[in-house]
């Protein structure tokens, strides 16, 4: 079921008209600090820093006009920002924390007289810090 | 969470200049009334200042009121700023120059006056004992106690806003290492480092005390009390800092004669404070009895190592909530604390130290020179390496060094050379103590096994006798001699065991 982008996403509280989300995947990281490792009996000792989470996304463009793509693909490699406050689905309500991107990755699928079609984009998001209770919001 | 820092001063966080007026600065001078602030953050100002340089090497002592709500400030560093005219007999020229004083120590009666000494740290080509006619004063201030909301209650106290948390979503690095010297000639100081980040501006002082703890649930426990020695904004509000213990902030200095000949007294306890100064308490209850020698209130490193050596102490400096160096014997079998498998990490390594063939201690003795010299012959092991005269008070006395050694009668074959580990500059060491401590040397000599493990901490420091099992069914017992904390949401450390022994388990 293909969803509109608005629902799903947001970025630094901003939704883009036409950029529609055709597939998204959440992943979560338990990470441990320094002294995770295993005891003489053989048991974990667990050092956990927290639970990070991903969000992997395609994005069909295909209905989108082409200045709102490349003004959002410009904001999503830009470097002169660490991170970007994301919205993501989650559950029945929505995560909202800082982001960064780790990968993007397009395909130039048309040239035409009216310029370049760019479609296909994938995106992956990467959690700054680990998610507390907060993060999670109903709108 | 697992750790907090809880700086001990109270004060925050903001700094502040302020300039004064100095007429003259090479005899005893008058410093007129506060000009006025250099930018609008002043908060505070002074009356009623005098001030006084001496010395070839500028030192400079300022007695000033504070006219503000502020109590006890911390000044960091006075900066004198010189305009004008330099006389000299062989020039007159122009002249502009900044001197910096470091701020030694600063105290504040309760009447309110300030009494700030610094001594000269550096100079742009100024002389100290000429004349230079306009200069301005600067002095770095930071603001006493403002407390805020407390942020948490330890043991029954307050902490407030210098109280900084490391929690899941503010993981910093922080990293602290203790340990001693199991031989007892030196005292090692230990370090903390850490890495913060909490989203506000702060100003570590220089010196400035903070007590490091690990915390575990409900469970608090102290790790040491480390002194600011250097801290570095990294980038924003993110600072990194590094701090060293009580026996970090001692300067190091010759040792004085008087230490070694006249009362009999032993040390317990060393008091510190921020500011490097230190007072002594002497009391007769460690183990060792014979120590002979004036124990001077002012020490400095050397003459502690010297205590330590004589006594067979080490310095215990992660005592609770106070500012003082401890002095305890190694911990023996008779106290050994079991450190379970469950908190014993994979991947202890045994290894050796350098075989040593013996200990060699060098002793002093005198005798009034009004009685006959001592003719008296010496066995080998005890031999009369030199001898020589001084004078205390109208009497000449005659002091003569002597050299006891100790063979190691457990070292390997391979180790032919003679290679002893030797005692030879302790003046507290005398004909009545000479044997204890050579004996007590040649006891840590033949402990050269060492064992590095990674625990999860529970309150073990160095010293502590421990047992630890390893993965190959054993259980090594011995002293903690050093510790490297790796604090995280939960605290480890890595551990080094002075063995005393390797026993197969049951």
């Amino acid at each position: 079921m293909v969803k509109s982008l608005d629902n799903v996403f947001m970025m630094d509280n901003k939704s883009y008209v036409g950029l529609v989300v055709t597939s998204l995947k959440r992943g979560c990281s338990i990470l441990d600090g320094d002294n995770v490792g295993r005891n003489l009996n053989g048991s974990m000792i667990r050092d956990i820093i927290g639970s990070f989470f991903t969000y992997e996304m395609e994005i069909d463009a295909s209905g989108c006009d082409k200045d709102i793509y490349d003004n959002f693909y410009e904001k999503i490699t830009t470097t002169s920002v660490e991170s970007h406050l994301c919205r993501f689905a989650y559950g029945q309500k929505y995560l909202k924390q800082q982001m960064y991107v780790a990968e993007a990755q397009d395909e130039l699928q048309r040239c035409a007289p009216d310029g370049n079609h760019w479609g296909k984009l994938t995106i992956k998001f990467v959690a700054m810090d680990p998610t507390v209770e907060s993060m999670k919001v109903t709108s | 969470m697992s750790v907090l820092i809880q700086f001990k001063s109270k004060r925050i966080i903001d700094k502040n200049r302020v300039s004064i007026a100095l007429s003259d600065f090479s005899e005893d001078v008058y410093i007129g009334d506060l000009l006025g602030a250099t930018d609008n953050r002043v908060i505070t100002n002074f009356s009623d200042a005098t001030g006084k340089f001496s010395g070839y090497t500028p030192r400079l002592e300022l007695s000033l009121r504070l006219n503000s709500i502020y109590e006890a400030p911390y000044i960091e560093k006075v900066v004198l700023h010189v305009t004008g005219e330099e006389s000299a007999e062989y020039e007159i020229c122009l002249y502009s120059g900044i001197i910096m004083y470091a701020v030694k120590h600063v105290e504040t009666t309760a009447s309110g006056r300030t009494t700030i000494s610094a001594e000269f740290s550096e100079s742009d080509h100024l002389y100290p004992g000429r004349n230079y006619n306009t200069t301005k004063i600067e002095i770095n201030i930071i603001s006493a106690a403002n407390k805020g909301s407390a942020t948490a209650t330890i043991a029954g106290v307050e902490l407030y806003t210098r109280a900084l948390k490391f929690d899941s979503t503010n993981t910093q690095k922080c990293k602290a290492t203790v340990e001693i010297d199991p031989s007892c000639l030196s005292i090692p100081s230990n370090s903390a480092t850490f890495t913060i980040d909490d989203g506000r501006v702060h100003t570590f002082g220089q010196r400035e005390p903070f007590d490091l703890y690990s915390i575990s649930g409900e469970k608090i426990q102290i790790i040491g009390t480390f002194y600011v020695v250097t801290s570095r904004i990294l980038s924003g509000t993110t600072y990194q800092i590094e701090a060293t213990d009580a026996v970090g902030i001692l300067t190091d200095g010759k040792l004085t004669g008087d230490i070694y000949y006249g009362k009999i007294g032993t040390i317990d306890l060393i008091d510190i404070t921020a500011s490097g100064k230190v007072s002594a308490s002497i009391m007769p209850n460690l183990p060792v009895k014979e120590l002979k020698g004036i124990v001077e209130i002012d020490m400095i490193r050397d003459k502690l190592a010297q205590i330590c050596a004589a006594t067979g102490t080490i310095c215990d400096t992660t005592q609770v909530a106070e500012s003082y160096i401890g002095f305890d014997v190694l911990k023996t079998s008779d106290a050994c604390k079991e450190i379970p498998a469950s908190r014993t990490y994979i991947g202890g390594s045994l290894s050796e130290e350098d075989e040593k063939s013996g200990v060699s201690v060098t002793y002093r003795s005198f005798k009034s020179l009004l009685f006959s010299d001592d003719d008296s012959e010496y066995d080998e092991a005890r031999r009369c390496n030199a001898y020589g005269s001084l004078l205390a008070g109208l009497t000449k006395v005659c002091m003569k060094e002597y050299t006891y050694r100790l063979t190691n009668d457990e070292m390997s074959s391979k180790a032919d050379a003679v290679n002893d580990l030797e005692l030879s500059d302790c003046y507290l060491i005398s004909e009545l103590n000479y044997q204890v401590v050579a004996e007590r040397l040649l006891a840590y000599v033949k402990r050269n096994m060492r064992y590095k493990v990674k625990i999860l901490w529970d309150g073990e420091k160095p010293g502590d006798y421990v047992s630890v099992p390893t993965a190959n069914g054993e259980v090594i017992k011995g002293n903690i001699i050093r510790m490297d904390f790796i604090l995280s949401t939960k605290t480890a450390a890595e551990i080094e065991i002075m063995v005393d022994s390797v026993e197969e388990t049951t």
